[in-house]
């Protein structure tokens, strides 16, 4: 009788706070025909290879990858010489920067998203405010908070440097006659829009190189697929297997984190609070607005896409109900990508994995995601899950560091 | 240099002409026979994506052919799109439209896109001298 009462304590320390330490996960069940099916859409496996940018005429040209390569690492596109590209995305941290809004000429206002497998998705930013991965890349030369520089002075640094010019005009044709400063009139400052976004064109087709790599958890997927254990290194732990099957059912993570990228593209508001001392974000809301006003949007002129088809931004759903509302991240690498959430709330996964178990009331629009009544050891075994989803880029090394 | 890159891209762009490129593109036909009827009778609507099987995360477009009580196409229909996830309570993540009429009783719509799995509902509404009417169309993706 005392050894069963001992034995009946334990067991509820165990299922109570402290569960997760005790409660290791058993070998799994076999995966279902569902489960083994939303396995395999989550693997790098189904990814396709990289559809051409039909808005970037040089998105797939090596000499342009080579020149975006230089120019993304080049500080001298800023206005104090000391910000690129890669200062807030840092090839280190999986291009994001590891602060909770990015810092360039002053503090931000978002975290900087990572830029890996970015070239899949139609929006851009957490808001989406931009369609295209170049015209993403004027976004950060021009803002005074970030590079700050001049359509005209990031013109003027290609012009005057030998290397610079020639790998511009192969690509572009002639640089256009620089005007001098404020005095340019309008067709020489439309010339020299389209030599600034020329540049941006060669900075987003580096960036089209920045590609997630296999992770343990593709590995443990491409092993489902074959007949016996061929794969190297592709077990998950039981911990790690039963964190999948979660996130695949329960804990419903794969509504919204799907595909081989782990993101639906898409906006969602999941109640995450402002960052401290911020009025709340007014997140797709504008950012449809934003893209639709935008100067550089596949509608424009700056677009080398003869079909404009722009069937994301013709058919592209607004409105207030949209407010608060903020792109899905990625899944993948988030050991170097913290913290997380759009102005870096969040600063570790099991403080997010909290954050979606409750699912509180949003204090702006409606929180999609519904609590989940999920148990401690529960979200060990999701995070452990997560974790699997690491790996090295798929991309040459010699692209991650500075040419 | 730039010749043979300007080659290289007309090549490309012949290579593959933009499938949604609406003079160009060949549009799926529905099969009349897989007609279904609208809620108040007034209808039979058949329909084809573009994209089949139709997968999450991709942008495509429907052909939905309408035709009156009697087997007759209708033409001059106001088609709008409505739907979502009954279980999740949320809408479609686009704003698709009917944009062009093919003939036949044949609506062009574009801008369909589901972003995630599970039941999904999407409804016609068809408005047009025979009346209004609708029809649901459950998908499973």
């Amino acid at each position: 009788m005392g050894k069963d009462l001992i034995g009946l304590i334990v067991l509820l320390l165990a299922l109570a706070g402290g569960g997760a330490v005790y409660l290791k996960a058993p070998p799994p069940a076999p995966w279902s025909d569902a489960e083994r099916k939303a396995i395999q859409s989550l693997s790098l496996a189904t990814l396709p290879s990289l559809p051409s940018d039909p808005s970037n005429a040089v998105s797939d040209h090596p000499a342009a990858q080579r020149f975006g390569h230089s120019l993304f690492f080049d500080a001298r596109l800023s206005a104090n010489g000391a910000v690129s590209c890669a200062t807030c995305h840092q090839p280190a941290l999986r291009f994001t920067d590891g602060l909770p809004r990015a810092v360039g000429l002053a503090v931000g206002t978002f975290n900087t998203m990572s830029l890996v497998g970015a070239a899949y998705s139609p929006w851009f930013f957490w808001n989406g405010r931009q369609d295209s991965l170049w015209g993403q890349a004027t976004s950060p030369l021009e803002s005074p908070i970030e590079q700050g520089v001049s359509r005209a002075e990031a013109t003027r640094l290609i012009a005057g440097d030998p290397s610079y010019r020639a790998a511009y005009e192969a690509l572009f044709g002639p640089l256009p006659p620089l005007p001098s400063e404020a005095s340019g009139t309008e067709q020489e400052e439309a010339a020299v829009t389209r030599a600034f976004v020329n540049i941006a064109k060669a900075i987003a087709a580096y960036e089209r190189l920045l590609l997630p790599g296999e992770t343990r958890f593709d590995r443990y997927a491409a092993s489902l697929r074959q007949d016996g254990p061929t794969v190297p290194d592709a077990q998950l732990t039981h911990q790690e297997a039963a964190g999948l099957r979660l996130f695949i059912g329960k804990a419903q993570c794969i509504n919204c984190h799907n595909g081989p990228l782990l993101t639906n593209h898409e906006f969602h508001n999941t109640g995450v609070l402002p960052a401290i001392g911020a009025l709340p974000d007014k997140g797709r809301a504008e950012g449809a607005r934003l893209v639709l006003d935008d100067p550089f949007n596949c509608f424009s002129a700056h677009s080398d896409d003869a079909a404009k088809d722009c069937a994301e931004l013709r058919f592209m759903r607004t409105g207030d109900d949209l407010v608060a509302a903020q792109k899905t991240p990625s899944l993948r690498n988030l050991k170097g990508t913290a913290p997380y959430m759009h102005a870096g709330q969040i600063g570790t996964l099991a403080e997010a994995l909290d954050h979606y178990n409750r699912a509180q009331d949003a204090i702006v629009g409606h929180n999609e995601a519904k609590p989940l009544g999920l148990l401690p050891y529960e979200l060990k075994r999701l995070e452990a899950f997560l974790n699997t989803l690491d790996g090295p880029l798929a991309t040459a090394p010699e692209w991650l560091a500075p040419p | 240099m730039n010749a043979l890159l300007a080659l290289l891209l007309l090549a490309l762009s012949a290579a593959q002409p933009s499938a949604s490129t609406f003079a160009e593109a060949v549009w799926p036909t529905p099969d009349p026979a897989s007609a279904q009827t609208t809620r108040l009778g007034r209808y039979r609507i058949s329909y084809a994506p573009s994209l089949q099987p139709i997968e999450i995360n991709r942008i495509h477009a429907w052909v939905a052919q309408v035709m009156d009580a009697d087997g007759n196409p209708v033409a001059g229909a106001t088609i709008s799109i409505t739907g979502g996830m009954p279980d999740h309570d949320h809408g479609l993540p686009t704003a698709p439209r009917a944009t062009a009429y093919l003939g036949e009783g044949r609506y062009l719509i574009e801008g369909m896109r589901f972003h995630m799995g599970g039941a999904w509902e999407v409804v016609l509404n068809v408005k047009s001298g025979a009346g209004d009417d609708a029809l649901s169309i459950p998908l499973d993706l």
